[in-house]
Order: C-alpha cells, then structure tokens, then sequence
C-alpha cells in the first residue's frame, strides 16, 4: 500500500515533476515527503516513516547512491523501495544500481505512464487511474 | 551549422532536440538552416537578459555543458514542462527548471556520445543570470557550441572538456 513517498532531488522544479508524475500515475492521494539531498531524507527518514523513496542521483553533501548504501546496510530500510530517477542511468550504471539494492531505476525526463508502470510492479494496481 | 563527421557534435545535437521534445514538446532548428539567421532572430528578441546553468561532466570524461537562453524562453519551456504549476514561477525556480533541463541535456548527451557502453557520472548544477552571452563562462575554451532556434528565440549549448573527442 503506497501512502506517503519520500522524493529527494536538490531541484525544486524536479521533485515537483515527480510529485506530479506521481499524482498523475494514479496515486493522486499519496502524502509527499522532500529532501534536496541523502543527508536530509536520512534526517526525514528518522522522523517520519514512508512506503518509497524516489531519489535522484547527483545532488550536493550525500549523492543518492550514497543514500541507497547506507539505507541497504541498515535493517530498518533494507527491504524499502527505493526507486532511483537519473538523468545519469545507461545499462551499466542501472546494473551498478541494481547490484546496490535499487528496487528501479527510472530515466529523466520521466513520465507518468512510467511512473505508473513501475508503481505497479512494487505495490500493486491502484483504483485511482 | 550541420554535424557532418563530428560524432560530439551529433550527439549534442540529438540530446538536445531529444529532451526539448520529450520534455517541452518543441521542435529545434539550427540557426542559419532551417531557422531564421541569428540577427534576425535576435532582433524579433533580443537577449537583454540570459539565464544560464552549467553541468559538469565528472567521468570519464572531464568538462562541462552549458544551456544558455533567454528569461522569455527560460519562462515559456518552463511553463511548458511544469504547466501545472499555479503561480507566476519565480527567477529562482526559472533558473532551477533551466538547470534540470541542462541536466537532462547532459544525461542524454552521454548517453549518446559513450552510446550506452559505459556508465558516467554527472556533477551538481551550478546555475546564474548573465546581461549578456559574452559574459557565460562555460569554465573553459568551447569544443561544441551549438545555436538553435526554439520557438523563434535563441537557444546556445556550449560544451568545453577533455575526453570527448570527436
């Protein structure tokens, strides 16, 4: 069940992009956490609990891939989904990720119906698209 | 203003018309081809004003990629990619949906230059506001610069670094 997502993204513009996307893919109901970087969903993540975290990759202080190593070493976020949205992603940095415990790795620009394919997969048909 | 042989160029090219498709839905024409001359475009809007945001290409290779336009046109794809947004957009989130978009550029740049055989890494925008082109500074002497028309104003992408031979 997706109720509340946790994007992390240093553009502004962009966490809007994919908040919208999310809204569009047909979980328009969602609660929306942001960070602009690891460090500051890690902070989020100790206050707050989320069902995913939607993380760009190339943001200041923790990159998102630092922020996915830290999160698959600790047991309480081991098995989070974690989706990676880049602009950096090709066949092999996906594997890297992958390897690294991303549950997806989505390309910008992204779109909903994307969105909404990979939201599928990890929770499930929604009744809201 | 065709790429020809150049194989840096072509994919500059690509990348660019790729994500202003994709993300904007607009069509790009090189200046002096298709689109009208440069001065003519200029005179019908002038660049009093430039906004301008920069990636840097981290690995393999080393530089970086710069997106130069105009505020009129940072505002019109703005609204364009983020219609759905319900105020006036604010210089500050001007300049951020003009980073996003270079960053994307730079993505698809990479992707296509390297032809998705191996993985690079691209670094944290930095971005800013210029009165005109002369004074961007995209850290280094260009190898690619590429001049577009986009919606009849003018769109420059500037490319400086090692490693990107054409």
């Amino acid at each position: 069940m997706l109720q509340r997502v946790l994007i992390v993204d240093d553009s502004t513009m962009a966490r809007m992009l994919i908040r919208r996307c999310v809204e569009i893919a047909g979980w328009p109901d969602v609660t929306f956490h942001e960070a602009s970087n690891g460090k500051e969903a890690l902070t989020l993540l100790g206050n707050e609990q989320v069902d995913l975290v939607l993380t760009d990759l190339n943001m200041p202080e923790m990159d998102g891939e630092q922020l996915l190593n830290v999160l698959r070493k600790d047991d309480k976020y081991s098995n989070l989904p974690l989706v990676v949205i880049t602009s950096a992603g090709n066949a092999p940095k996906e594997e890297q990720l992958r390897q690294t415990g991303a549950t997806a790795i989505l390309a910008k620009p992204i779109s909903p119906a994307v969105m909404a394919t990979t939201l599928e997969s990890i929770f499930g048909a929604t009744d809201g698209m | 203003m065709g790429c020809d042989q150049n194989r840096r160029c072509a994919a500059l090219s690509s990348a660019l018309s790729q994500s202003l498709e994709t993300l904007a839905f607009v069509e790009i024409m090189p200046l002096g081809e298709d689109a009208p001359p440069e001065a003519e475009l200029i005179e019908l809007h002038p660049r009093n004003e430039v906004f301008w945001a920069s990636i840097p290409l981290v690995r393999p290779a080393s530089g970086g990629l710069t997106v130069v336009l105009s505020r009129e046109l940072a505002a019109m794809l703005t609204d364009q990619i983020y219609g759905f947004l319900e105020e006036e957009p604010t210089e500050s989130m001007l300049l951020d949906a003009v980073a996003e978009l270079a960053n994307v550029i730079s993505g698809q740049f990479m992707n296509n230059f390297l032809e998705g055989s191996s993985s690079f890494e691209l670094g944290v925008p930095f971005k800013g506001t210029s009165s005109k082109d002369s004074n961007v500074d995209p850290g280094g002497t260009a190898i690619e610069r590429l001049d577009y028309a986009v919606e009849g104003h003018k769109l420059t992408v500037l490319l400086v670094g090692d490693g990107l031979e054409a």
